[in-house]
């Protein structure tokens, strides 16, 4: 049912390389080997679009629909923000980090998608960022306006929320696990009752996922 | 004649490099009664590709030669299909996390879920039965079930994410 097309001035050739491409998938299969699989494989190859990316490649939700992070905040019932991320101040109002866990318990980013659960909740709140692997966020936040925050990445609570915390994979990489191959993205936010949670394919109380003790950055958006 | 086939090999595989470098490749599937021309994502670092799709396709859209559905109905199929994938194996997450716990082979269930789901993101099942199984085989089949639940999900998802940046043929 599936056929694979391959373009080139040779068709027969071809057809000789990708009948050994399925061969040794088949192979692997068989083996009973692992399959890699890869958390952001749509985002590697995404092109940048200038001001445009906060919605240039969002399949899970962040749609081009979805209200500005002041409307949003409106509908809320909150405070008109006067900028989206304070890193010298208080951060997000509470309905933003509402707004963030409701995106984490509803959206497609299941547990292991950690850049995928990030990007979804900041796209739908209108913030941008560009898909990718957690390792590529230090290089894609600045480039769409992020600057590095004002508290210590390695003791996040002290972050205001709002604030997205990079940390690196393991050096050298290793296979071992998504966290150790490609890191992990997270953002900061603040419960009713005050509590700090880390959301990213979900909202939990630890920071970091699985690598915690990997080197963290953290990053705000004030613009 | 024997050099004439290894021209012809080594020129391919040129060609294939050239095709794959200019992100030409696409995928021609035929689902619900239609045919989608869907271009491969981008290759680098990733394996997850047509190989899995093929192997899960089945599973995850069991009635797509069955039914038909235009290229609308198919997308809202294909949400429903990765909510459903996705549900299950988020639920197999807390089977096999309070399994280890019950085990005795680790603590904590949301770490634990955290861990397990990290080592399948990999397909790493391998890695979790080292650390958690202890020769438990009940344990151990139900973490390679997990990797296949999780496996299902990311096949579907693959599909609505390939599908929707693609035009109908």
């Amino acid at each position: 049912m599936i056929t694979t097309q391959v373009q080139s001035k040779l068709a027969m050739g071809m057809t000789v390389v990708a009948m050994s491409l399925l061969l040794l998938g088949c192979d692997q299969q068989s083996a009973g080997s692992q399959e890699g699989l890869n958390p952001e494989w749509r985002d590697a190859s995404t092109p940048q679009a200038s001001t445009s990316q906060v919605n240039s490649y969002a399949p899970t939700g962040g749609d081009s629909s979805d209200p500005a992070p002041e409307a949003i905040e409106q509908a809320d019932g909150g405070s008109p923000p006067a900028t989206r991320v304070d890193s010298d101040g208080a951060g997000w109002g509470q309905s933003r980090s509402d707004q963030a866990q409701q995106i984490a318990r509803s959206d497609d980013a299941r547990s292991g998608y950690c850049a995928m659960g990030v990007a979804n909740i900041l796209l739908r709140m209108g913030y941008p960022v560009t898909r990718g692997h957690a390792r590529d966020w230090n290089r894609t936040l600045p480039q769409n306006g992020w600057t590095r925050a004002n508290c210590n990445a390695s003791s996040p609570s002290t972050c205001p929320p709002g604030t997205v915390l990079q940390f690196e994979p393991d050096n050298p990489p290793s296979d071992r696990s998504g966290g150790a191959r490609y890191g992990h993205v997270e953002i900061v936010v603040r419960t009713s009752d005050g509590q700090t949670l880390y959301c990213s394919d979900a909202c939990r109380s630890n920071f970091g996922g699985t690598v915690p003790r990997n080197n963290p950055t953290a990053w705000v958006y004030n613009r | 004649m024997k050099q004439m086939i290894l021209a012809l090999v080594f020129f391919s595989a040129l060609s294939a490099s050239v095709a794959e470098g200019n992100s030409q490749e696409s995928i021609q599937l035929s689902l619900y009664g239609q045919n989608y021309t869907l271009q491969k994502p981008q290759a680098e670092d990733t394996s997850f590709g047509w190989t899995q799709v093929q192997t899960h396709v089945a599973e995850v859209l069991p009635d797509r030669e069955s039914r038909r559905m235009n290229r609308d109905q198919l997308m809202e199929h294909l949400e429903t299909r990765v909510n459903e994938t996705g549900q299950s194996y988020e639920d197999g997450l807390g089977e096999i996390a309070r399994a280890i716990i019950a085990a005795g082979a680790g603590e904590g269930e949301e770490m634990l879920i955290m861990e397990v789901a990290d080592y399948f993101v990999v397909g790493n099942f391998a890695g979790v039965i080292q650390n958690y199984a202890n020769g438990n085989e009940a344990l151990a089949e139900r973490i390679r079930q997990g990797q296949l639940e999780h496996n299902r999900y990311l096949c579907a998802l693959y599909l609505k994410d390939m599908l929707n940046a693609s035009a109908p043929r």
